[in-house]
C-alpha cells in the first residue's frame, strides 16, 4: 500500500505555475528524497503535501485517506523546515510541548513524550535553554524532536540541514537516517545536496522545472540516469559527456567520433538506435580506467594531463583528449603527474548513451 | 578611537555645550525656582519645601495625578490592544493594505489640539454621536460620558487611543513582517490556532517593540495638556484636569511661578523614574542577546 499518493496535482502562484500534472507515490516506511535546483518546485510540493499550500487541481491521499481539504494538522504529519522555525522565547520544553498542550493531551502524556523525544535527540540537559542558547545543530535537533512528539506516520523535511556547517551536517545527517530506521515511519526530504540524497534515500525523485525527470533508487539514479539533466545533476565531479555518432558495422552498433570508436555490444540499449544518430555518450570519471592495457575488443585513447586535484581517498585528473576535457578518478596511491600522457579507456557496457537532440536516455 | 572622526567632534562641540547649557540650565534653573516664592515674576529667595507642600494639598493637583494615571493607564493599553489587533488585521494581507495603512496611521499626523476638538465635537450630547444615533431612530441611545464626572477623562482617554493606535499599529506591523514564515507553517502543522500564536509566541517576540512603545506612549501621557484643553478643558469641574495643565495654569493664568515649577519638578521626577526602569530594562536585554551570541 502506499503512504502517500500524489495524483495529478498542479499548483500555481498567480499566473506562474509551479507543478503541473504531477503524479508521486511514496511507500509505506519509506525514505524517498526530493532532489533538485533551487526554484524547482521542490518546498512547493512538500508544502501541497503538508497541506499548506491550496492545490489548484489534483489530489493527496495520505496513509490511504484523501486529505486534500484537510487541515495540516490533521493529516497525520510532522514537519521540519530549514530555517528551525523554533518558538523563539519557549524554551525548548516548551517548544516540544506547545502543540501538544493545544491539543489537550494529559499533562502525563505530554510529559512521557517530551522525555522520549528529548532522550532519543540527546538533547535533555537542554531542555531548559532558549532557542538563542543554542547552536544551530542543537536548535535543529530540536525542531526534530518538536516533529517526534506528534507521533506522526509521515515525516517531511524541508532541507533541515542547508543552514549547518559540513561537519555538523554529517552529523546529523546520520541522526536522520537512525531516525527513519528505528522509527520506520514514511519520510519525504527535500534537499539540493545529492550527497543526502545518495546517502540518506530509498529512492530519488529528481526534479526540474516542476517536473520529476526520474525516480529511482539511488543507484538506479546514478548508474542510469534517465536523461541529460539528472546525468549532469548528480555526481561531482561531473559525468564527462561527449559528442558523436551512431555508426552500425555488420550488426554491432559503434559510438564514433574524431578520437573514440567504441564497439557497443555491451551496451543496454533501452531502444534501438539508428544509424549516424548524432548522441551524447557520458561516462563517469571514476569509469574511466587510465593506462591499462586495453583488453581485446575495448579501445584505448591518448590523453594529456592537465591538472591533478587530490582529494585524500582519491585524486581528480582533468585530462585534454582531442578537444575534450575529460575528468579521471584514480585511487590516491597512484602517482600522476601534470603534462604526462595516458592512455584511457572504459566499459561502454558502464556508460550512458543519451539522444543529442532530446536528451534523453537511449 | 578617540582620534577618528576629530574633525567632526571638534566641529560639533559648540553645539554640543549650547544644547547642554540651554537643556541642562532650564532643568536646574525650574529646579531652583521651585523653591522660592515667584509669583509673576522670578524671586530668588528660599522658602525650603513650602511650595511642594502647597502642591500635596491642592485638591486640584491630587485629582491632575489621579487623571493623569487613569488617563495613562487607559490611553497605553488602549493604543497598545487597538495597533495590535490592527497590525494584525493589516498582515492578513488584506486586499488595499497601503490604503489601510495610511488611514489607520492618519490620525497621528494630526495634533492632539484638533484630535480633542474632533472628539469633543463626536462626542458631544447634542451635536455628535449620540444626536446622530439618536436621529437615526433609536430615542432612547446615550452617550454623554463627557460630561459625566466619573467617566469624562475616559473619553479623553479614547481620542488620545484614536490618536496613538496608528503609530503603534505601523511599528507592531513592521515587527510582525520580519516574523520567519517558516514559525507560521509549523504552527499550522501543530495544530496551534492563530490567536494563541499572537498571544504566546508572536507577542513576546515582539516584546522590545511593545517597550518602546509603552516609553513613547507613556511620555505623551506625562506631557498630554493639549488634548484636554481642547475636549473638556478640565471639566466637568476639575474631573479631567492634569498636571501639565496645573502647571500652565498655574505659570500663566494664576501667576505662581513658584507652585509651577515645583509641580514641573514633579513631573520630571514621573517621567525619570519610569523612564529609568524601562532603558535599564532593554540595555540588559540587548546585553544578555549579544551574549548569548557569542
Ligand atoms: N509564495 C510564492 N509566491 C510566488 N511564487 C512562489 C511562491 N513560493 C514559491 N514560488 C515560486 O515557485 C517556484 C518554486 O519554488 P519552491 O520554493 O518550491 O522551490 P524549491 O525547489 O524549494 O527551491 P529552493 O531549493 O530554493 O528551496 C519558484 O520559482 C518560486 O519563485
Ligand atoms: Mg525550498
Amino acid at each position: 500500500m502506499s503512504a502517500i499518493t500524489v495524483k495529478d496535482l498542479a499548483v500555481s502562484f498567480g499566473h506562474l505555475s509551479v507543478l503541473r500534472d504531477l503524479q508521486l507515490g511514496v511507500n509505506q516506511g519509506e525514505f524517498l528524497v526530493l532532489l533538485g535546483p533551487s526554484g524547482c518546485g521542490k518546498s512547493t510540493l512538500l508544502n501541497a503535501i503538508a497541506g499548506l499550500i491550496e492545490p489548484e487541481a489534483g489530489t493527496v491521499e495520505i496513509g490511504g485517506r484523501d486529505v486534500t481539504h484537510f487541515e495540516p494538522k490533521d493529516r497525520g504529519i510532522a514537519m521540519v523546515f530549514q530555517s528551525y522555525a523554533l518558538y523563539p522565547k519557549m524554551t525548548v520544553r516548551g517548544n516540544l510541548a506547545f502543540g501538544l498542550k493545544v491539543a489537550r493531551l494529559p499533562r502525563g502524556e505530554i510529559k512521557r513524550r517530551v522525555h522520549e523525544a528529548a532522550e532519543f535527540l540527546h538533547i535533555t540537559e537542554l531542555l531548559d535553554r532558549r532557542p538563542v542558547q543554542l547552536s544551530g545543530g542543537q536548535r535543529q535537533r530540536v525542531a526534530i524532536g518538536r516533529a517526534l512528539v506528534r507521533n506522526a506516520d509521515v515525516f517531511l523535511f524541508d532541507e533541515p540541514l542547508s543552514n549547518l556547517d559540513a561537519k555538523l551536517r554529517a552529523e546529523l545527517r546520520v541522526e536522520i537516517k537512525r531516525l527513519h530506521r528505528d522509527l520506520g515511519s514514511t519520510m519525504i526530504y527535500v534537499t539540493h545536496d545529492q550527497i543526502e540524497a545518495l546517502t540518506l534515500a530509498d529512492r530519488i525523485a529528481v526534479m526540474k522545472g516542476g517536473i520529476i525527470q526520474q525516480l529511482g533508487t539511488p543507484r538506479e539514479i546514478y548508474d542510469t540516469p534517465a536523461n541529460l539533466f539528472v546525468a549532469s545533476f548528480i555526481g561531482s565531479p561531473s559525468m564527462n559527456f561527449l559528442e558523436g555518432r551512431i555508426a552500425l558495422e555488420g550488426d554491432v552498433f559503434h559510438y564514433r567520433n574524431a578520437i573514440f570508436d567504441v564497439p557497443l555490444t555491451a551496451y543496454p540499449f533501452a531502444r534501438p538506435p539508428s544509424h549516424g544518430q548524432p548522441v551524447l555518450l557520458g561516462v563517469r570519471p571514476e569509469n574511466i580506467a587510465v593506462d591499462g592495457a586495453p583488453k581485446p575488443g575495448e579501445f584505448c585513447a591518448e590523453a594529456n594531463v592537465d591538472l591533478v586535484e587530490p582529494t585524500g581517498a582519491d585524486t581528480v585528473v582533468w585530462c585534454q583528449v582531442g578537444t575534450h576535457s575529460i575528468s579521471v578518478r584514480v585511487d590516491a596511491a597512484q602517482i600522476i603527474n601534470e603534462r604526462q600522457k595516458l592512455c584511457i579507456g572504459f566499459d561502454p557496457g558502464r556508460a550512458s548513451m543519451f539522444d543529442l537532440e532530446s536528451g534523453n536516455r537511449l | 578611537m578617540l582620534m577618528r572622526n576629530l574633525a567632526a567632534k571638534i566641529a560639533l562641540t559648540p553645539m554640543m555645550i549650547i544644547v547642554a547649557v540651554v537643556y541642562v540650565g532650564c532643568i536646574l534653573w525650574t529646579f531652583r525656582t521651585s523653591f522660592t516664592s515667584s509669583r509673576v515674576l522670578p524671586t530668588y529667595d528660599f522658602v525650603g519645601w513650602d511650595q511642594y507642600a502647597a502642591l500635596f494639598r491642592s485638591t486640584r493637583w491630587i485629582v491632575s495625578l489621579e487623571n493623569m494615571f487613569i488617563f495613562g493607564a487607559a490611553y497605553i493599553l488602549g493604543c497598545l490592544i487597538v495597533g495590535y489587533l490592527m497590525a494584525i488585521f493589516i498582515d492578513q494581507r488584506v486586499r488595499g493594505e497601503n490604503t489601510l495603512r495610511t488611514i489607520y496611521l492618519y490620525p497621528h499626523a494630526m495634533s492632539f489640539i484638533v484630535t480633542g476638538l474632533i472628539w469633543q465635537w463626536m462626542l458631544n450630547p447634542t451635536l455628535g454621536l449620540q444626536d446622530f444615533v439618536r436621529n437615526l431612530g433609536w430615542e432612547s441611545f446615550s452617550f454623554n460620558w463627557i460630561v459625566d464626572r466619573d467617566l469624562a477623562i475616559f473619553t479623553v482617554a479614547i481620542a488620545g487611543i484614536w490618536h496613538g493606535s496608528g503609530f503603534v499599529m505601523a511599528l507592531l506591523l513592521a515587527g510582525l513582517r520580519g516574523i520567519d514564515a517558516e514559525i507560521w507553517k509549523v504552527s499550522k502543522i501543530d495544530g496551534i490556532p492563530a490567536w494563541r500564536m499572537y498571544i504566546q509566541v508572536i507577542l513576546p517576540i515582539l516584546l522590545p517593540m511593545v517597550l518602546t512603545c509603552v516609553f513613547l506612549l507613556s511620555a505623551q501621557a506625562v506631557k498630554s495638556f493639549d488634548i484636554v484643553v481642547a475636549m473638556t478643558n478640565g471639566g466637568p469641574g476639575i474631573a479631567t484636569e492634569v498636571p501639565a495643565k496645573y502647571v500652565m495654569d498655574y505659570l500663566f493664568e494664576r501667576s505662581n511661578i513658584g507652585r509651577a515649577t515645583a509641580a514641573a519638578t514633579v513631573m520630571l521626577v514621573m517621567v525619570i523614574s519610569i523612564a529609568a526602569p524601562l532603558l535599564y530594562l532593554r540595555s540588559f536585554r540587548k546585553e544578555r542577546q549579544s551574549g548569548a551570541g557569542k
